[in-house]
């Protein structure tokens, strides 16, 4: 049992200094061809234009990509130890879905540029109601089938909403500009989004991680769980929340980024036994380390307009993800037969 | 002496429909009490029931105190649940599923201990699993996985053991390898209640035979009395000889009535 958590250690630690890396690449990195020297310096004194480049600008940008990228890999992990499944992802229970309907709404009709606070406000508002409604439909005793199903609707009715409200925009800028909202991004991101989404998501790590030692015993099935003093109710209550809290900030403040929750526990999978409670904070080191990637890339990339960060998880994370399932195989299959 | 568990009108309704009705039952240290009955009978949804994974009506003490009282971590270190099945959902090593036996003892703040260690060495040792404790549990055998199942049930060190089909699924020698388990549990001061469908080995290893049809208890008693050619024929709608083994009665079932 050492001999793994000195690994686990390892892993861990390994996958820190990938993500400091890649946040230093992210804080040097920018239209402004600023030298990286010039950009390190600039963290920590002088004025002008570097300062203002690199603590108003990069800064907010790459910790916002490190927080949400390991918001989503915390809630991949958990709710694929919850569900016992590799396939559950954050978007499971429509929290995201809800957030971004309710920033369409207020982009749309609150005639605000994107990068109003009033759009993180209005999508983790969106996101705890979305909680509030799965939990108000699902009841206080109930299976996890019956809460899948509802949060499915709650998902679905969001994406008509965000279907309708981009239907009935005022004029079409408007639906071009939720439309490129919704697909995701972290440019033009402020200090201030920071400071609204951060405690949502650090909160919702706190429940996350709270819970966490149930997933190793649910393994055994919810009975066996259960009898070894897991208490289903409760942890169930508590990773929705935790999801809800974390991602629903994450998409209220950059849109959907999709596939990172998914990916980063199967990135790390094999390297902690497939176990799902050891595999929390390195599928969190993994999607920041992820998303932080996917956002220097988008701006390495000689384009007009700047591609969607969102666009880029999907477009690398797909092909990615395919060859992995081929090589990670015995992992995903089940029992033998 | 109080009993470990005590158990009195039981009820339980599943879907609008009574599955097990004013159920009884007390298991006291030392003893291994096979739970038998035809598919149906309300085996497993008696068994839940005790381990308080389904409500239920009645009321249930563990060595005298309500288990309503009692906090699930609290419940989980004096009655452990061996359910059905043995399926795993992630593909870890063997041993790390014996140690979550000890998941009602930890202190999720401290390094495991030396009494889980011992613990989870001492299951590994009597199920005969200690070989394959480092194999991937997904990759092993029917009856390896139902040896490491049970391994984890004993490093719960719970005294009550509620064991829905134990021997199902094993060979023939490991089938005797999981009844002296079993039985040894209940020598070393507990008690055990497990469903078990082979009658002679009921009749050869259990002090007590508890008897279900129906969702209604309609024996419990010794082997010999319980598990009679008339008694089997009865509730299983069977033929059966008694023919002896050792010091033991035990019914060979002959044919279907």
């Amino acid at each position: 049992m050492s001999a793994i958590s000195k690994s686990g250690w390892r892993l861990n630690a390994a996958l820190f200094l990938v993500v400091l890396a890649l946040m230093f690449v992210s804080l040097v990195t920018g239209p402004a061809g600023l030298p990286a020297r010039a950009a390190i310096a600039a963290l920590w004194d002088g004025e002008g234009v570097a300062a203002v480049i690199v603590r108003e600008i990069r800064l907010p940008r790459t910790l916002l990509a490190a927080l949400i990228g390991a918001t989503l890999g915390f809630s991949g992990a958990a709710l694929q130890g919850l569900f016992r499944n590799p396939l559950a992802e954050p978007a499971l229970f429509g929290a995201p879905q809800a957030a971004a309907a309710a920033a369409s709404l207020v982009i749309a009709f609150g005639i605000l540029p994107t990068t109003s606070l009033f759009i993180p406000v209005a999508g983790i508002l969106g996101a705890l109601l979305s909680v509030g409604a799965l939990v108000l439909i699902a009841g206080p005793r109930t299976s996890l089938t019956v809460i899948l199903l509802a949060g499915l609707a709650l998902a679905s009715f969001a994406g008509a909403m965000t279907a309708l409200i981009l239907n009935l925009a005022p004029n079409p800028f408007i639906a071009l500009e939720v439309a490129f909202w919704l697909l995701g991004s972290l440019e033009d991101r402020s200090r201030d989004h920071l400071m609204i989404a951060a405690p949502f998501m650090v909160a919702g790590w706190i429940i996350l991680l709270a819970n966490a030692r149930a997933f190793r015993a649910l393994t055994l099935g919810e009975d066996a769980a259960m009898s070894l003093g897991v208490d289903l109710q409760r942890t169930r209550f508590a990773v929705v929340l935790g999801t809800a809290l974390g991602v629903g900030a994450a998409t209220a403040v950059a849109g959907a980024i999709g596939f990172v929750g998914l990916v980063a526990p199967h990135l790390v999978r094999r390297y902690v036994n497939a176990d799902p409670t050891r595999i929390m904070l390195p599928a969190a080191l993994a999607g920041a380390a992820l998303l932080l990637a996917a956002d220097i890339v988008v701006r390495i990339v000689p384009s007009a307009i700047e591609l969607k960060v969102g666009v880029v998880t999907a477009l690398i994370g797909v092909p990615f993800f395919l060859a992995m399932i081929f090589t990670e195989r015995h992992y995903l299959e089940g029992e033998p037969s | 002496m109080t009993a470990l568990l005590a158990a009195k009108d039981i009820s339980v309704r599943l879907g609008g429909r009574t599955v097990v009705e004013d159920a009884r039952v007390t298991l006291s240290a030392g003893e291994l009490v096979a739970l038998v009955g035809p598919n149906g009978a309300g085996k497993t949804t008696f068994l839940k029931a005790l381990a308080g994974l389904l409500p239920a009506f009645g009321t249930i003490e563990l060595e005298g105190q309500p288990m309503s009282a009692l906090k699930p971590h609290e419940r989980a270190r004096r009655l452990a649940y061996l359910p059905q099945g043995h399926s795993f959902s992630w593909p870890l090593p063997a041993g790390e599923i014996v140690a979550l036996g000890r998941y009602p003892h930890a202190d999720p703040f401290s390094p495991v201990s030396d009494r889980d260690r011992a613990a989870v060495d001492h299951a590994l040792d009597i199920t005969g699993t200690r070989q394959f404790a480092d194999r991937i549990v997904t990759t092993l055998s029917g009856g390896e996985r139902a040896r490491v199942a049970l391994a984890r049930v004993l490093a719960t060190e719970a005294k009550i053991v509620l064991a829905d089909e134990p021997i199902m699924s094993l060979d023939p020698r490991h089938q005797f390898v999981v009844m002296d388990v079993l039985r040894h549990a209940a020598q070393a001061g507990g008690a055990v209640l497990a469903v078990i469908h082979d009658l002679a080995l009921a009749a050869r290893y259990a002090d007590r035979v508890l008897m279900l049809e129906k969702g209604r208890i309609v024996a419990d008693e010794k082997p010999e009395i319980a598990l009679s050619p008339e008694k089997i024929a009865t509730i299983f709608g069977v033929e059966a000889d008694m023919i002896c083994l050792g010091d033991a009665q035990v019914p060979l079932v002959r044919k279907p009535l």
